[in-house]
């Protein structure tokens, strides 16, 4: 099949089309990267949930220059997108589909593959804090952000990679 | 068996008596008796009218064994309930059957016994306290459970507004399109800023005046991408939670005016201060442009529109002047009533 899976696209226009319900990602056609690009932290997984909000951050990164291997609203969308495109960073959202939370994503993405997460949540309390602290995130981000604030704060964390 | 009018000289006692066998049988019982257990018929057994039969049998048995007086305490159910009295017993007779005299002197309260109700009655109290704190705790934690939820949702939605207005940029044509939305985006990431602070301070009445000009200053520079420099002086002092939003949208407003009639985006330099001499306050946003208009009735825009009418909302007193740029100070009280003095 040619159409690249969902989760492996950046460019906002795929977000209107419609899910392959056979997307099996061995049978992409999209060539995968599992090396990390020269600039550390352009390349961003989007852990999010929320349609609008999803759409807004992904055109707001992609503006900005960083490159957005995808959009997961769950934790098995999340992990499958960081098998195949192994992202710099994750912008987790705290609250997602399903049973497992943004902070269990974090974690299980971490130590799979060492990616770090930058929470980006209304959810941002001590307990949420606290239950993070085993995925070393970046940082968090408190929502409601804008897509400006949104990148200038990322550009300054994502300096903490190097 | 003798005969009850062998007995009628414990009429002459003004403690009930009774005599009674051995088995606890009603032989005899005076007129005080009477009173006290109500009517008793002849070989009724009195164990009937105590609270504790086996101690009623106990006492018989003690009792019986002796024709001197000896003493024991027995609970009884009488007509006004149960009452506890000191039981002075003897034997009184062997032929033909034994027959055992008991006179009930009623105990009165001693101190011990007043302790142990006040006791009894503290223990209660405790217990219905432990349950109201009980029931108390489980309605705070409701409550906070409640109050978490709503302000997620309140930032959710704030969330969903400013991605709409992100998208809804993406589509404009114009340049004058575009700085709309960037205006309103501005103002609703100021109140977002306010919503933020009253939910992450402990106080339910207001947030730091501090806390809230810094917000302010950082949701406009990351908003505008303006490099400004803003300076900020501000007290220690709270701003009431319903002078909050407002504050941050003048703050807002008088900001964008300072960059965009002062010397620009990228190296105005704009200085910001909260003071408050007694009552009231005093917020200044100074730049270092050309300063204002001449005449005040020239001084027009969406802005300062904006920001007339929300000072006449918290009741402060704007003035507009030319000193070493443009000045714009905003006077105010926090009461109930909004007005300035």
């Amino acid at each position: 099949m040619n159409q690249a899976p969902f989760l492996m696209t950046a460019l906002p226009s795929i977000l209107f089309s419609p899910i392959d319900e056979d997307g099996d990602p061995e049978e992409s056609t999209t060539p995968v990267s599992h090396q990390r690009p020269t600039t550390i932290g352009r390349r961003v997984l989007i852990v999010e949930d929320n349609f609008l909000v999803s759409t807004d951050f992904e055109a707001s990164l992609v503006e900005a220059g960083y490159d957005v291997v995808g959009i997961a609203v769950s934790r098995d969308e999340a992990v499958r997108a960081c098998e195949m495109s192994l992202p710099d960073i994750a912008l987790v959202d705290v609250r997602l589909l399903g049973d497992l939370d943004g902070i269990d994503v974090a974690i299980e993405i971490y130590h799979r593959f060492q990616i770090r997460a930058i929470f980006v949540t209304a959810n941002a309390d001590d307990h949420s804090r606290a239950r993070a602290r085993s995925a070393q995130p970046l940082g968090w981000i408190t929502k409601p952000v804008s897509g400006k604030s949104l990148i200038s704060r990322l550009d300054t964390l994502r300096g903490l990679l190097s | 068996m003798s005969h009850s009018s062998d007995y009628g000289v414990s009429d002459l006692f003004q403690d009930p008596v009774l005599i009674l066998d051995i088995e606890g049988r009603v032989r005899h019982l005076n007129r005080s008796a009477r009173r006290c257990f109500g009517d008793l018929h002849p070989d009724q057994p009195f164990a009937q009218r105590v609270e504790n039969p086996n101690q009623l049998q106990e006492l018989l048995r003690r009792f019986s064994s002796c024709a001197e007086p000896s003493f024991g305490t027995l609970e009884t159910k009488t007509k006004d309930g149960t009452s506890r009295f000191k039981v002075t017993g003897a034997r009184l007779s062997t032929i033909p059957a034994i027959a055992i005299g008991l006179r009930f002197s009623p105990v009165p309260p001693s101190e011990f016994t007043i302790l142990s109700h006040q006791i009894k009655a503290l223990h209660a109290e405790i217990h219905q306290h432990r349950i109201a704190r009980r029931r108390l705790e489980e309605a705070l934690e409701t409550n906070q459970t409640l109050y978490r939820e709503l302000q997620h949702r309140v930032k959710n939605h704030l969330q969903i507004v400013m991605a709409m207005f992100g998208i809804a940029r993406r589509k404009t044509k114009t340049e004058r399109e575009r700085d709309l939305i960037d205006l309103f985006e501005r103002r609703i990431g100021a109140v977002a800023e306010v919503q933020h602070l009253m939910y992450a301070v402990s106080s339910m009445v207001g947030v730091p005046a501090v806390d809230l000009v810094n917000a302010i200053a950082k949701n406009f520079r990351e908003l505008t991408g303006s490099k400004a420099t803003i300076k900020i002086e501000a007290i220690s002092d709270e701003f009431l939670n319903e002078y909050a939003s407002p504050i941050a949208l003048i703050l807002n407003e008088l900001l964008s005016n300072a960059v965009k009639y002062g010397i620009g985006v990228d190296s105005a330099a704009i200085e910001l201060s909260v003071r408050r001499e007694q009552e009231i306050f005093e917020v200044v946003v100074q730049d270092h442009g050309p300063g204002f208009a001449k005449n005040p009735a020239d001084i027009r825009g969406s802005g300062l529109d904006l920001v007339r009418g929300l000072c006449r909302q918290i009741g402060a007193i704007l003035t507009l002047e030319t000193r070493g740029g443009a000045r714009a100070t905003i006077r105010f009280k926090q009461s109930s009533g909004k007005r300035v003095n």
